[in-house]
């Protein structure tokens, strides 16, 4: 019995070696000291942003819609419209929002919610090309349809309105190539039509649609 | 002609009132920022499990104060499995920062039992709830980055809810008993293992305290 006792500590014995030598595999043996210097310092935490600067925060140049409902304060029916910033040749395009992207290279996207009337009812839905088949605008020559209004964004390089979509998809007016591609600080500057129902029979004056830029990491 | 000496001055002062008046409207901006490093969680996730996923940082880089809410939304398209947001509980949301501000944001990962294995990629998006209007439109901004995650299908079966290390240490201690069994039934059997360190100068039908000249 203490043969099989001594075996054991034996074998013991050898799982300890085995465990301690690989352990200090990486020390020479007969070290004193480690000749190595480790060096501890903070990095800070880098951020992909976007901020959005507006010089001008009104909806001017209304015009469209036909009498009795033609206004050129407000949004007219049939398809009234009005601009932030303009875009309208021969004039200069004014693009008076401002957006800055800043952090590792990456892209801006954008999207656009519904218009939402102050009353809380019917709201306009969102129309426009490539958005998808229920949201096709109805009205004529491509327009918008009744509820339906549609929101195009513009640059001061002049690519030319482009439709918003519910969605986030790349902001192609960001980027003067026609691209979204955002380099570590870059910015643009925009401005968008919104484009009116066919008709509505809301009688809120008061709509409010948000449109949101988003900063997106690199793919 | 008093008076009309008193109209150009007033007539500045005004304009500076209203350049003043206009200026904060003119100069408000909104922006929201998310760390450029994606969110990734240490390890492999098991099915089943929950895990505690690194905090996410954001920040406020407008001009006025505003609420921060984290969603998951893919947008991009790639490789990876989209992540239903129900897997990831996001208890800070809602956070107040002030203008250029920031704040972790804590996250954490459930994995429900019939996940799939594979890559799992998201975007997080922080959007902030202030905005600047411009002409009946409400101008956001938002920022994403990416949450990144590998679910692998169990090696454990039904076992799967006990720590790697019990289970080797586990394995090594009915190995050391398999062996020592062994030795106790070989040594009833009557089974001898004798070791002898033969010497040269000396023959096996020798005593051992013999020696040849």
């Amino acid at each position: 019995m203490r043969s099989l006792t001594w075996f054991a500590i034996a074998i013991l014995a050898v799982f300890a070696v085995v465990k301690l030598g690989g352990g200090s595999g990486g020390q020479p043996a007969g070290a004193g000291h480690d000749p190595t210097l480790t060096i501890h310092f903070n990095a800070i935490n880098t951020y992909n942003t976007v901020t959005i600067s507006p010089s001008d925060v009104q909806c001017g140049h209304y015009h469209g819609g036909k009498f009795p409902n033609a206004s050129t304060n407000t949004l007219g029916q049939p398809n009234g419209m009005c601009s932030v910033g303009r875009d309208v040749p021969p004039h200069v395009v004014v693009a008076p929002i401002k957006i800055t992207y800043s952090g590792l290279s990456g892209s801006v996207f954008i999207q656009s919610g519904n218009a939402v009337p102050k009353d809380n009812g019917t709201q306009w839905h969102l129309c426009g090309p490539n958005i998808g088949p229920e949201s096709v605008c109805h009205g004529p020559q491509g327009k918008p349809g009744p509820y339906q209004f549609s929101v195009k964004n513009f640059n001061i390089v002049g690519l030319g309105p482009t439709s918003l979509r519910p969605w986030p998809t790349c902001d192609v007016n960001f980027d003067v190539d026609g691209r979204c591609h955002a380099h570590r600080t870059q910015s643009q500057q925009e401005g968008f039509n919104i484009i009116g129902p066919y008709w509505q029979k809301n009688p809120s004056t008061t709509w409010s649609v948000t449109i949101t830029w988003i900063a997106m990491p690199a793919k | 002609m008093p008076q009309r000496r008193w109209q150009v001055p007033s007539a500045v002062l005004l304009a500076l009132a209203g350049v003043w008046l206009a200026a904060p409207a003119a100069q408000a901006s909104v922006g929201v920022g998310i760390q450029a490093a994606p969110v990734r969680l240490a390890g492999v996730a098991h099915a089943g499990q929950s895990y505690q996923l690194p905090a996410v940082s954001v920040i406020n880089t407008g001009s006025q104060p505003e609420s921060i809410t984290v969603r998951v939304q893919r947008i991009l398209t790639g490789p990876g499995r989209a992540v239903p947001p129900a897997w990831v509980q996001i208890p800070g949301q809602g956070v107040r920062l002030a203008p250029h501000a920031e704040a972790s944001i804590p996250l954490s990962l459930s994995v429900p039992g019939g996940a799939k294995p594979g890559g799992y990629v998201t975007e997080l998006v922080a959007y902030g709830s202030a905005s600047v209007q411009a002409g009946g439109a409400s101008l956001g901004a938002a920022a994403a980055t990416k949450l990144e995650f590998r679910v692998v299908a169990d090696p454990g079966g039904l076992f799967w809810f006990i720590p790697g290390w019990v289970s080797w240490a586990a394995l090594w201690l009915f190995l050391l008993a398999l062996l020592a069994a062994a030795v106790t039934v070989a040594w009833k059997s009557g089974l001898r293992l004798r070791v002898t360190h033969d010497t040269p100068d000396r023959r096996a039908t020798d005593p051992r305290w013999s020696r040849h000249a």
